[in-house]
């Protein structure tokens, strides 16, 4: 009686480990898959997981070789450290509530309001995405620091606060908040107004209608918005280094020194294990929990219904608080163009090219090496993400929930902590890859291919599963399938793979600062040593170098894929 | 025989919650057949029939065709093609590189495709629209490229998941006798999913009905409408009135049954039920007459009418009986020429012939 639920379920218990063995018997019908399936898995264990493990096993081994917890119990009886950890989360809670209210606020009024300028707005806001996402703390630094345009020459004010929490906080805005506004626009604009006209119907005010009903439906949003963002902000490391300074601790920044400045990696290792903790935490919940939690309100009947959303004077209200907020933004990628022809930022404001002079000389190796090395990570990340999200959306096999976790897993991990994992992890034979172009390409494929993976999922997702069986009863293998039927219809997602995964390796700069050398070195690296020494100005002509190549290729991507694209745009085959 | 399924189960598990979606199934499919599977929605039809794909794999039980078991084998090892309900046509090919597909994959050389290729678009009324994307044709020559890229894979089964259900009415029809012509004329085994028992009926060599995961019978249309086997069955397969009772007399030709509430015995054909059982008595709308004819062979049942309509070439009546139970019945030549009244007393007379009795 007591185990009626288990003992009575149709005898399906008894059957599960049978059904392994048939599922397993029909992969081995399928060679290439099965190939394909423990390949990735292999691929994912050694360049996702088995750096962690790599962290952890460090933070355990004393030096004498026995194991140990007594480094977590260093770490956090010494409250410098302590107050790292404590300051990290701060910062990570403070940018994720800051940057979802304004991602929200702009979404809100680019897809409810009726104002001018929806285009310039839209642009403001996914500009970040393609910059590097340190350049508003140099961009801080050169307006509000000791010789800051606006505190200094202005204002004549030399001590304003832009070192510390406030500062790095702003920092974190401007580069995330672009996050939660994608995130946020797509939640709003699938809300359909019926929804409101039906609140209004039955006797609301408008603001009861956003009260009620709008907010509400956008919770789960922002809920996951605000889980990515926090784990953004916990994992950066640019904007930190350059704005926290000494008297603003916090981890991935500590870590790093730790590692590379005192050579303390035992330190390092558990300071990284903290600092990862809270990021698998939020990316559980934001998984696992958060993400179930969608309310889908968008039916298949078109609604022409008129906007009422907003009266007027709400409108213009937050039509000025958008409009501040895009100016700011600009301002803060004009300091930085304006900054690379300025002979010292601060001292000698004259016009110059001289910057641009010393970056070709300096660093046109680092140029080149960006370049190849996100040339050779871009299109093996897209393709990798596409064909594990082929696998997860269509395929059946013993494993599944693993793959989906391990290949997602490198998404909330801090670039902090795999680097410091990949320098542990592969600076031996069998694996001996330190210094070299590979651990680099490799790092950077398995970082940014959670992206690819999402965005091939999402379009999967619309493809009709039908059209990929009929070809398979049409004869076609798995190969065959996934290359003229599957890829060309997810062409799409497969482009925005390759430009975002390009974006990133060009701008990334967290996990690959551990992994540069001499021989092969970063344009992001190259950015935040001269802005360390003080040299703003050469700086800022990285930057403005770095931002147009990146410009420059997307461009050029979007010309030569014009027909392509505008052929996948057609929407067939979607449902 | 050409399909065999062997008790194959197919339970789906999620989140500890497990779905039978198919339970012991055992088909025999004769080669060149067309068998539909027939059932209201989630009773297993589909899942069937992508068992029979390679789509799904059994939980239990084996598929073999022609002798060989093929459970294990991957979809595109079978040889078995698939018609689906959303035509399921690669968007970013023409009419003509969608029926070539498969022969191309197969490495045949260029002059066969294309011989073969417009032998079949020929088939199915297609010629002119090659060139096509199958964004620009209707739904039903969507679903002729559909068959023709099926069909030129000369598979060995040749499978149907609810192909005309996105057509309109007029289109369904024609398109059934089409794929009909077609099938006979291949003579290619066929598996038929449908939950339209009318499509079922004109289209099959033999029908199997499902409900839960299981089959609830098999038959030619003929058998499963004037046989059916039980009340699912019957009532699944056209418009059905059950009378009930107690077997008395066990017999195809001349059984009896007593209803106690109606405190009448009926002479039925009685197969079925052994005599003491709870049976009904399965009589079709257009069985019954509203005559006055005294004969033996004849049971008859009083009732008044409740309502009617008047379709044209009938009328439908709703009788109620003295126990309260309720008639459907239809009067063809209508040789009064004057309409019932409601509360009118009627009487109901129908033949042993047309009374079937299944279990109660």
């Amino acid at each position: 009686m007591f185990f009626k639920g288990h003992t009575l379920t149709d005898g399906g218990a008894p059957l599960r480990s049978n059904e392994l063995f048939r599922s397993l018997k029909a992969l081995t019908k399928e060679p290439f898959l099965l190939f394909l399936i423990i390949g990735i898995f292999f691929l994912l264990f050694l360049f996702s997981l088995y750096p962690l493990i790599k962290v952890a096993m460090v933070s355990f081994e004393r030096t004498d070789g026995t194991l140990g917890l007594d480094v977590y119990q260093q770490t956090l009886s010494n409250s410098y450290l302590r107050q790292g950890f404590y300051n990290s989360l701060l910062v990570a809670s403070l940018t994720a509530i800051f940057g979802v209210a304004i991602g929200y606020l702009f979404a809100y009024t680019l897809n409810r309001a009726d104002i001018p300028l929806k285009r310039f707005f839209r642009f403001v806001a996914l500009m970040p995405v393609v910059f590097p996402p340190f350049i508003g703390a140099m961009s801080l630094i050169m307006l509000f620091g000791f010789n800051g345009m606006i505190t200094a020459k202005i204002f004549g004010i030399r001590d304003f606060p832009v070192y510390g929490l406030w500062g790095l906080m702003m920092a974190q805005m401007i580069c995330f908040f672009p996050v939660a506004f994608i995130t946020l626009d797509g939640v709003i604009s699938t809300i359909s107004p019926t929804l409101e006209d039906a609140a209004f119907n039955l006797g609301a005010s408008r603001w009861q209608a956003f009260r009620k009903v709008i907010l509400p439906v956008s919770i789960p949003g922002i809920a996951s918005t605000l889980l990515v963002l926090f784990i953004e902000s916990l994992a950066d490391f640019g904007n930190p280094l350059i704005l926290a300074g000494s008297r603003f601790p916090v981890l991935s920044v500590q870590a790093y020194l730790e590692i590379t400045g005192m050579y303390n990696l035992r330190t390092g290792a558990a300071l990284a294990v903290w600092l990862l903790l809270p990021s698998i935490l939020a990316f559980l919940a934001q998984k696992y929990w958060v993400s179930r939690k969608r309310y889908i309100t968008l039916t298949g009947k078109p609604t022409t219904s008129v906007i009422k959303s907003v009266n007027r004077p709400v409108k213009w209200c937050l039509f000025s608080l958008c409009l501040l907020i895009s100016l700011f933004i600009l301002l803060i990628y004009a300091t930085i163009i304006w900054g690379s022809f300025t002979q010292a930022w601060g001292m000698s404001n004259r016009f110059t090219l001289e910057n641009f002079k010393y970056v070709f000389d300096v660093g046109w190796e680092s140029i080149k090496d960006t370049l190849v090395i996100a040339f050779t990570s871009t299109p093996l990340s897209a393709l990798l993400g596409m064909t594990i999200a082929f696998l997860i959306v269509r395929k059946r096999f013993p494993g599944k929930g693993a793959m989906d976790f391990l290949s997602l897993l490198s998404f909330a991990v801090p670039g902090t902590v795999i680097g410091i994992g990949y320098i542990f992890a592969f600076n031996t034979p069998p694996f001996l890859l330190t210094g070299t172009l590979a651990i680099l390409v490799l790092n950077f494929v398995f970082r940014y291919i959670p992206v690819g993976i999402q965005s091939g999922i999402a379009l999967l997702n619309q493809v009709d599963p039908a059209i990929e069986e009929a070809a398979f009863t049409l004869g076609a293998n798995n190969r065959t399938v996934f290359s003229r039927v599957t890829l060309p219809l997810i062409i799409p997602a497969f482009f925005s793979a390759l430009v975002f995964s390009f974006v990133r390796a060009m701008t990334a700069i967290s996990a690959a600062i551990f992994l540069v050398s001499a021989k092969w070195n970063l344009m992001t690296v190259q950015i935040l040593s001269q802005t360390d020494s003080g040299r703003l100005s050469e700086a800022c002509a990285y930057s403005v170098i770095l931002i147009t190549i990146i410009l420059f290729f997307m461009m050029l991507l979007k010309l030569l894929l014009r027909n392509k694209i505008s052929l996948s745009n057609q929407n067939y085959g979607v449902r | 025989m050409g399909l065999v399924l062997e008790n194959i189960t197919k339970i789906f598990r999620s989140d500890g919650s497990d779905m039978r979606a198919v339970d012991h199934i055992a088909l025999e499919i004769p080669s060149g057949a067309l068998v539909t599977l027939l059932g209201p929605s989630g009773c297993g039809k589909t899942t069937t029939l992508r068992m029979i794909a390679g789509f799904e794999l059994p939980t239990e039980g084996s598929v073999r065709l022609e002798g060989e078991d093929i459970t294990f084998l991957p979809p595109n090892q079978r040889n078995i093609s698939m018609v689906f309900q959303s035509y399921a046509l690669f968007p970013h090919l023409s009419v003509e590189e969608n029926v070539a597909f498969g022969l191309k994959i197969k490495h045949i050389s260029r002059d066969t495709v294309r011989k073969e290729t417009r032998e079949m678009i020929d088939l199915v009324g297609l010629r002119g629209l090659e060139k096509r994307r199958p964004d620009q044709l209707s739904g039903g020559q969507q679903q002729r490229v559909a068959l023709a890229r099926s069909l030129v894979m000369k598979p060995k089964v040749l499978l149907f998941d609810e192909p005309l259900s996105n057509l309109d009415a007029k289109l369904r029809e024609s398109m059934r006798l089409e794929i009909r012509r077609i099938q006979q004329e291949t003579a290619i085994t066929s598996v038929y999913v449908t939950h339209d028992q009318v499509e079922a009926m004109s289209i099959s060599d033999l029908i199997v009905i499902m409900e839960k995961g299981k089959i609830m019978q098999k038959g030619s249309p003929f058998e499963v409408y004037i046989r059916p086997e039980n009340a699912f069955v019957a009532d699944f397969i056209g418009k059905v009135n059950f009378i009930e009772g107690v077997a008395d007399k066990q017999d195809p030709e001349s059984g009896i049954v007593v209803s106690s509430s109606l405190k009448k015995s009926f002479n039925c054909r009685n197969a079925l039920v052994e005599k003491g059982r709870p049976a009904r008595i399965v009589v079709r709308p257009e069985a019954f007459s509203l005559s006055n004819a005294r004969n033996e062979e004849l049971n008859s049942i009083a009732g008044t009418v409740l309502s009617y309509s008047f379709l044209g070439s009938h009328l439908e009546y709703i009788v109620k009986l003295p126990d309260g139970s309720v008639i459907n019945a239809l009067e063809y030549n209508l040789s009064e020429r004057q309409l019932p009244r409601v509360g009118e007393e009627k009487r109901l007379f129908f033949s042993k012939e047309n009374a079937w009795t299944i279990p109660g």
